[in-house]
């Protein structure tokens, strides 16, 4: 894994969402999880309508997953999970889409590659963080990247970035 | 220790916490806790493992073992709602019938509920088996099946030659039996029924649930199941899951070339 740490970084992103368990239809019967159907769901929407949403960078965006916890996540398990890409314009953005706004934080970066993406990779980076950046991740969200490296899950070739946001300095103990 | 067996002790430490505080709070944040885990990666380990979401395991383990306090004592229903942490008695009605399609109410007054479909405890053995197993649950469309064969135990030995076995259960046997099994081969849809064997049935078709080896399913040589724990997995898990409820008359196992079971079909109503 290759490390980095990307600092103030705020994200404007632009794409679709689903809140609750993202795990549980693949629980129960369907090939694919919710995460699965929603990059379905949202590439398909692309594919018929090209030039809906104004994408970074342009013509070939990099995609980002964001998982967010939400107020009732720690009662029920629940969460947001959005997948869309950075936009410098959001208020023209298409009413199928939703616009997404995390704050500047500093972000634990790692690039994952090949067998390192099998699961159990975010605790791996969870249990480094405080050792290689002296403060633990922020559990709040949490973001992956994928742009044209990435071929697939455990492709030998293919690689996507993990992006952690870490505690803020004055509240890191 | 393996990457496998890590995740199923980190999940054993939040499914023996929920056994321990089935009477009392206790929120997803703290089984994520016990396991260790981030809440993002517990929720996916933990469903992946146990077919459950977190909080769906916590419902049911509750309402099942509120269950058999609403069907053999005396206690007002409120006050078993508030000991098992529901807030409401109407909270507790609507998860009740979610789990099992009546009201703790209609249970009570019938003295019985249909506990084949009570989610027991999930112990870390039972989950290691069901990851070992590779079962997974698949919606079908199971067409009218008229089959020849004859009356068998429900476990077998079956006759050489048998391919399904229709499993009915008492009190709504098949062709006005209640037989344990009946083993044999499905008819093609013009195919006369034999001369010998002389008995033949015939099951209902409509939609259903199957558990099979998933990797395994399109292989000529399907790969054999525990009919036991499929049996556990599609009642208690998967078909309550779904939001589905069993037909309740038959179940199907279909055997392999070697006469081993390769899938449980269990037919659903509506």
């Amino acid at each position: 894994m290759e490390y980095r740490l990307e600092r103030a970084r705020p994200f404007v992103l632009v794409g679709m969402n689903f809140f609750g368990n993202p795990f549980r239809s693949a629980g129960a019967w369907d090939e694919d999880n919710e995460i699965g159907s929603l990059w379905k769901r949202l590439m398909a929407y692309l594919a018929a309508d090209p030039g809906a949403v104004a994408a970074l960078p342009r013509g070939d965006p990099a995609w980002f997953e964001a998982h967010v916890l939400h107020p009732s996540s720690a009662v029920n398990g629940d969460y947001e999970v959005f997948i869309g890409a950075e936009t410098a314009e959001p208020l023209a953005s298409p009413a199928a889409c939703v616009v997404k706004v995390l704050p500047a934080a500093d972000y634990a970066v790692a690039t994952l590659r090949g067998d390192e993406m099998t699961p159990g990779w975010e605790e791996r980076l969870a249990a480094d963080a405080l050792a290689r950046y002296g403060r633990p991740l922020a559990r709040g969200w949490g973001l992956q990247r994928y742009d044209s490296r990435f071929k697939g899950l455990g492709d030998p070739g293919s690689a996507f970035e993990a992006w952690s946001p870490l505690v803020p300095p004055d509240t890191a103990r | 220790m393996n990457d496998d067996e890590r995740r199923l002790a980190s999940i054993s430490r939040a499914l023996d916490l929920v056994e321990s505080r089935l009477r009392d709070r206790l929120d997803v944040a703290a089984m994520a806790g016990a396991a260790c885990y981030s809440m993002f990666h517990f929720v996916r380990v933990f469903t992946e493992l146990t077919g459950h979401g977190p909080y769906d395991y916590l419902m049911r383990r509750r309402v099942a073992e509120a269950a058999e306090e609403v069907v053999s004592g005396e206690r007002p229903l409120i006050d078993i709602a508030l000991e098992y942490d529901f807030e409401s008695p109407e909270g507790f009605a609507r998860a009740f019938r979610r789990c099992f399609g009546l009201s703790p109410s209609e249970a009570r007054k019938a003295r019985r509920y249909p506990s084949g479909l009570a989610r027991l405890a999930i112990s870390g053995q039972y989950a290691k088996r069901l990851l070992a197993s590779g079962l997974k649950a698949s919606p079908s469309e199971e067409p009218a099946l008229s089959i020849a064969g004859s009356m068998a135990d429900a476990d077998g030995p079956f006759a050489i030659g048998t391919e399904i076995v229709v499993v009915g259960f008492a009190g709504e046997g098949l062709a006005g039996r209640a037989p344990s099994a009946f083993a044999g081969r499905a008819l093609g849809p013009e195919e006369p029924a034999p001369a010998f064997p002389a008995v033949s049935t015939v099951v209902a078709g409509g939609p259903a649930v199957a558990a099979s080896v998933a990797s395994a399913r399109d292989s000529p040589r399907r790969a054999r199941i525990d009919v036991g724990l499929a049996r556990d997995y599609l009642y208690r898990t998967a078909i309550p899951v779904a939001g589905a409820f069993p037909r309740g008359d038959v179940e199907l196992i279909r055997l392999g070339p070697d006469g081993g079971p390769v899938e449980l079909v269990v037919p659903l109503s509506g």
